[in-house]
């Protein structure tokens, strides 16, 4: 049976707590996913690219056709 | 199981003399008992992707640094969360002589029980496992349980973790999870640098997994948020 979850995303400074680490490593954690995700496009970017990787194939099954 | 027995205190044998530091106990977190090894990075990265997801804290034995007996150290996190999920996936044995089973994740689901039974009957636990039917050959006494089968493979578990967990709120997607696991195997080598450490199965590379994720969750629900970019 699943359990339904009605608390908020925990924030950052309450995983931190919750782990028992400082904020400042937290925002170098956090730096570090802006800096990748700069680096290689946002999860809308990434969808996209998805995409075309699905839109790729069903044009290489038309050209199969 | 308010009915349950009364037991005011300390369990008698989960606790060793009120040795365990108690933990702060969140209702977002979760306890993953996981095997830690080479061949389990996939799932355990997908284990953080998708627990993140659904807006809870994944927990682990090892951040804990040692000095306190292991056993200790499993039941102050068990006894830390609302929720526990067991992955029961590795039963074979282990080829390093000599060759034996495992018995932790069945030991510790068996303590998570034991807690919840006699003493917390609103934690929540969970068994995982990769094949249908095979746990309860192996582990007969938890007939009657759903196990979720995530057939050895990260989708498997994004799978499941929607069926076990529906958030009221912004219920993620398989595919949701999906990214923030690709997102999270990029950034491991970085993450594991920046720690000096060996071994993605490290206290200060779990943690920063898990924040890792925490950000590319938010970073997620503010895209989705926002209104779409015209191109």
């Amino acid at each position: 049976m699943a359990v339904r979850i009605e608390t908020p995303f925990p924030s950052m400074r309450k995983v931190a707590r919750t782990l028992g680490v400082s904020v400042e490593r937290v925002k170098e954690i956090e730096r570090l996913v802006e800096e990748h995700s700069k680096a290689h496009g946002n999860g809308r970017d990434l969808d996209r690219r998805s995409g075309n990787k699905r839109e790729s194939a069903r044009s290489r099954n038309g050209r199969h056709h | 199981m308010t009915g349950g027995p009364a037991i005011s205190g300390r369990v008698p044998g989960l606790e060793t003399g009120g040795t365990i530091k108690d933990l702060p106990r969140a209702k977002e977190s979760l306890f993953l008992n996981i095997p830690y090894d080479s061949s389990f990075t996939k799932l355990y990265l997908a284990y953080i992707a998708g627990v993140s997801s659904v807006g809870l804290v994944p927990r682990a034995t090892l951040e804990i640094p040692g000095g306190q007996r292991r056993l200790d150290r499993i039941l102050s996190l068990i006894r830390s969360c609302a929720y526990s999920l067991h992955d029961l996936s590795r039963v074979e044995l282990d080829p390093h002589p000599p060759k034996t089973p495992r018995f932790n994740m069945p030991f510790e689901l068996g303590l998570a029980v034991s807690w919840q039974k006699l003493k917390r009957p609103n934690h929540t636990w969970f068994v995982f496992e990769a094949v249908p039917r095979r746990a309860e050959k192996s582990l007969s006494d938890i007939s009657g349980t759903d196990v979720y089968i995530h057939n050895g493979n990260a989708r498997g578990v994004f799978t499941q973790l929607c069926n076990a967990f529906v958030r009221l709120k912004s219920q993620p997607t398989t595919q949701d999870m999906e990214q923030i696991y690709e997102r999270l195997t990029d950034l491991l080598p970085n993450l594991q640098e920046q720690t000096g450490a060996t071994s993605p199965f490290e206290a200060r590379v779990f943690q920063n997994l898990v924040f890792a994720a925490r950000a590319l969750t938010r970073r997620q629900t503010t895209l989705e948020a926002s209104p779409s970019p015209q191109v």
